[in-house]
């Protein structure tokens, strides 16, 4: 054991916290490092901005609303997803790679990571709790279909599921497939179509008549 | 590391989903944390993880996930030598008497943060790959000491190699070394027998972990 888990140990800090023990210990972590000069206290709030209203899923809405509308930008997206996804302005830290997987009538696409919590931000902004706790990242592998029941998501017997587990520095993003019914649609309409969890796989697109 | 982490194919863990897990943070300090973990670097995502394995299996599925990148940041500065365990005691007996925290603002250095998480560093196109689109692959059996991206689930199990990604550092030596990286199609009823159905899993497999069949 090294040392420095020994003085773990010895602090007492070895069993889960509570929520205001982590609360405590995270201003705590903080204000030391402010201190130190490590950290500048804009800094963090400038990161937390650009996750929580700058990067979501509101980005991936978009290339997904693009890939339904022009033809040519879907065969880019499905080549190079990479590229096509910072042909309109997104990438950065856990979307480095992109890889879009496209669902069909015969084919549905679901994305997880069984090792941690690895989740494409620059197109879906920070995962949801049960994108990175046990139940879905033990289960989506072995039993895609039960789970995908749990989100109220019924698969005919014939569509062929493919998972995507995210074991290294590339990232995943499914295009669901357009509803029905909105052929008439902008692509501005389109994107408020796009849910989250359509472009993860444990769901499908809103249906016009819903928005 | 064949740590709990490594959760793929395991049972007894209940609903994939519950009311509340939609959101992807509940409380202020749980963004706090996030940033912490991701802004005090060096950022490696390798590191960064085996860190958070090294949590201990009991306190890993029981500690909240923002608890866990905590833990992660703490030890991650620790282990650099830029902070000790004694002083984030001692700050925080500080604020817990009401001390206010001390604030500092440096706008040019929150602007570079923010710029350096979308800087762009796709993996390389490949140099040598051993293995071509449509070849037979089995995952090596292995036991591995320090981190490495090859899930228990899929050891010893044949493959089909669906996509060439590129080249990147291999985390299992901590990116000491670059081989190429693999998307393997697996049929999941050769990794848990007929039962569970037709249905296909990939994961994305450095060289090092695929041998030929």
């Amino acid at each position: 054991m090294h040392e420095h888990e020994h003085d773990h140990d010895e602090h007492g800090h070895h069993h889960p916290r509570s929520a205001s023990e982590a609360e405590l210990r995270t201003r705590a972590l903080e204000a030391l490092l402010v201190e130190k000069g490590i950290v500048a206290s804009d800094a963090i709030d400038a990161v937390i901005d650009h996750y929580v209203n700058d990067v979501g899923p509101q980005n991936g809405a978009r290339v997904v609303a693009r890939a339904w509308s022009d033809p040519a930008y879907r065969e880019r997206l499905l080549a190079d997803g990479t590229a096509a996804i910072a042909e309109l302005g997104y990438g950065g830290e856990e979307g480095q790679t992109m890889v879009v997987v496209e669902n069909t009538p015969d084919t549905h696409n679901v994305i997880v990571c069984t090792l941690c919590s690895c989740y494409p931000w620059p197109v879906l902004g920070l995962p949801p709790t049960w994108y990175k706790s046990p139940p879905y990242r033990a289960r989506v592998v072995a039993e895609p279909r039960s789970v995908l029941r749990e989100f109220d998501l019924e698969l005919p017997a014939a569509t062929e599921i493919r998972v995507w587990d995210s074991t290294a520095e590339v990232r995943y993003l499914v295009l669901p497939q357009r509803p029905a019914g909105s052929d008439d649609l902008s692509e501005d309409e389109l994107a408020a179509l796009v849910t989250r969890d359509s472009m993860i796989g444990t769901g499908v697109p809103r249906a016009p008549a819903a928005v | 590391m064949d740590g709990v982490h490594d959760l793929g194919g395991m049972q007894g863990f209940g609903p994939a989903t519950w009311p509340g897990a939609e959101e992807p943070t509940h409380a202020d300090w749980e963004r706090r944390a996030f940033v912490l973990a991701l802004a005090t670097g060096p950022y490696s995502a390798h590191g960064f993880r085996h860190t958070i394995e090294r949590i201990g299996p009991a306190r890993y599925l029981e500690e909240s996930y923002y608890g866990k990148w905590l833990f992660e940041a703490e030890l991650a500065l620790v282990e650099t030598g830029a902070i000790t365990h004694a002083e984030v005691d001692a700050m925080a007996a500080r604020l817990a008497a009401g001390e206010t925290p001390q604030r500092t603002d440096d706008p040019v250095a929150a602007a570079k943060l923010v710029r350096a998480l979308q800087r762009r560093r796709p993996l390389r196109p490949p140099v040598a790959p051993r293995f071509a689109v449509g070849d037979s692959v089995r995952v090596r059996r292995m036991r591995p000491f320090w981190h490495t991206r090859c899930p228990r689930y899929l050891r010893g199990a044949a493959g089909v190699i669906a996509i060439v990604h590129g080249d990147d550092g291999v985390p299992d030596v901590d990116n000491a070394v670059t081989e190429t990286v693999y998307a393997v199609r697996f049929a999941a009823r050769d990794l848990w027998g007929a039962d569970v159905g037709d249905h296909l899993v990939h994961a994305d497999l450095w060289q090092r972990y695929l041998e030929p069949v």
